[in-house]
């Protein structure tokens, strides 16, 4: 009979370990799509940052879902990622998510973000760096375009926009 | 030829998927406005709504594109967009095998059919205002299903309305059989369809895939779009 040294002994193990590892978390991840990124940002009104403001977050892919956070004291909020599982994935149809959050402060509503997603990815909105955004209220609202999305926002980030050419 | 380029349908093609998933159309007009330099607006009652599913599964009602008004140096022009295969509901759209009659009396893919017809109401509507605004020429566009639905739009508008659209199409499925695509090459006129696919894309292959040559109505042009 064959003996097997040690050494090969250790590297089928290892391999065994790695590759189940690996088919594990491939599992894991098997249909799952970011509907929006996880994102910290701060919100501020003329430059003062607002704390305790309501933020409503909205996404919408096949259905409705809604979260809530609110800013403390120096205006800063998080949002965790919101994620799905879907047998479309594996279809060849598009990813369309809308994405909306507003802000509620002194009864009044602000929508910082209209957009839509086109890429599954997390952190599509930002071309993979974290979404960290800065929102000024009080500014101008603007058109950009992020990994094919269109966003309308009263915020910036640190990302490229696309280049943008319809033709038109 | 007034037809529009490819880059200009392969724009509208892809955007529509976004611009029908805005919730609310001032936001979508906003950014509609900001892509195409105030050259286009919605026309009334812009949201084309229609419902997909197969006969016995779920169905999904939803936004299925959106019609458009030129402005401009497009002053003249209107456009019928249609978003492609986005839901499940569509998929059992795409799989619905059967063949009925167009609206033009031709053999079509029954899933296609179905669809279109749930969004006549609309199609129609956006028509009065075709023929209220002086316009030139019309511009039928679609993605995928989309593209399929462009194509029986453009079919209906000449059967029904008498009038000879542009039709743009990537990706799309095959809508009919011979008669329809022969129909429908004869009556709009080669010269004003445009077909683009990917040769290892399925989806121009629906309903026959693998065993199809993607070929409807008729091969007229391919662009060729780096994309």
């Amino acid at each position: 009979m064959h003996n097997l040294k040690p050494s090969k002994v250790l590297v089928i193990f290892i391999f065994l370990i790695t590759a189940n590892g690996v088919f594990a978390m491939s599992l894991n991840n098997a249909g799952k799509v970011c509907l929006f990124s996880s994102m910290t940002g701060s919100i501020k009104l003329d430059g003062v940052p607002v704390a305790n403001a309501r933020l409503i977050r909205t996404v919408d892919r096949n259905g409705e879902r809604t979260d809530e956070t609110t800013t403390d004291k120096d205006g800063y909020f998080e949002f965790p990622g919101i994620f799905e599982r879907t047998v479309t994935k594996f279809l060849p149809q598009e990813f369309v998510v809308s994405q909306e959050i507003t802000v509620v402060h002194n009864e009044k509503n602000y929508r910082i973000w209209v957009g839509v997603k086109r890429k599954p990815e997390e952190n599509a909105e930002a071309k993979g760096r974290p979404l960290i955004i800065d929102c000024e209220l009080n500014s101008e609202k603007r058109f950009i375009q992020v990994n094919g999305g269109p966003i309308m926002t009263f915020c910036t980030w640190d990302v490229e926009a696309d280049v943008i050419d319809t033709g038109f | 030829m007034d037809n529009l380029t490819p880059l200009q349908t392969a724009s509208l093609s892809e955007d529509v998927y976004a611009l029908s998933k805005i919730k609310s159309l001032e936001e979508a007009y906003f950014i509609l406005n900001n892509k195409y330099k105030n050259q286009l607006s919605f026309g009334e009652d812009a949201l084309l709504k229609g419902k997909t599913g197969g006969p016995w599964f779920i169905k999904s009602r939803t936004a299925f594109g959106f019609t458009l008004l030129g402005k401009g140096a497009f002053q003249g022009q209107a456009f019928f967009i249609f978003r492609g295969t986005q839901y499940l509901a569509d998929w059992l759209t795409n799989l619905n095998l059967s063949t009925s009659r167009s609206i033009s009396g031709q053999p079509i893919h029954d899933g296609f059919n179905r669809a279109f017809k749930t969004m006549l109401p609309g199609l129609q509507e956006f028509m009065r205002v075709v023929n209220k605004n002086n316009i030139r020429h019309i511009h039928c566009i679609g993605h995928s299903l989309g593209g399929a639905l462009a194509t029986l739009c453009g079919d209906w508008i000449k059967s029904a309305h008498g009038r000879t659209p542009f039709i743009y199409t990537y990706g799309s499925p095959r809508v009919g059989l011979y008669g329809f695509a022969n129909h429908c090459t004869s009556t709009v006129g080669a010269e004003r369809i445009f077909r683009t696919y990917h040769k290892t894309d399925i989806v121009p292959c629906i309903p026959t895939w693998p065993l199809c040559i993607p070929l409807t109505p008729d091969e007229i042009t391919i662009y060729r779009h780096p994309v």
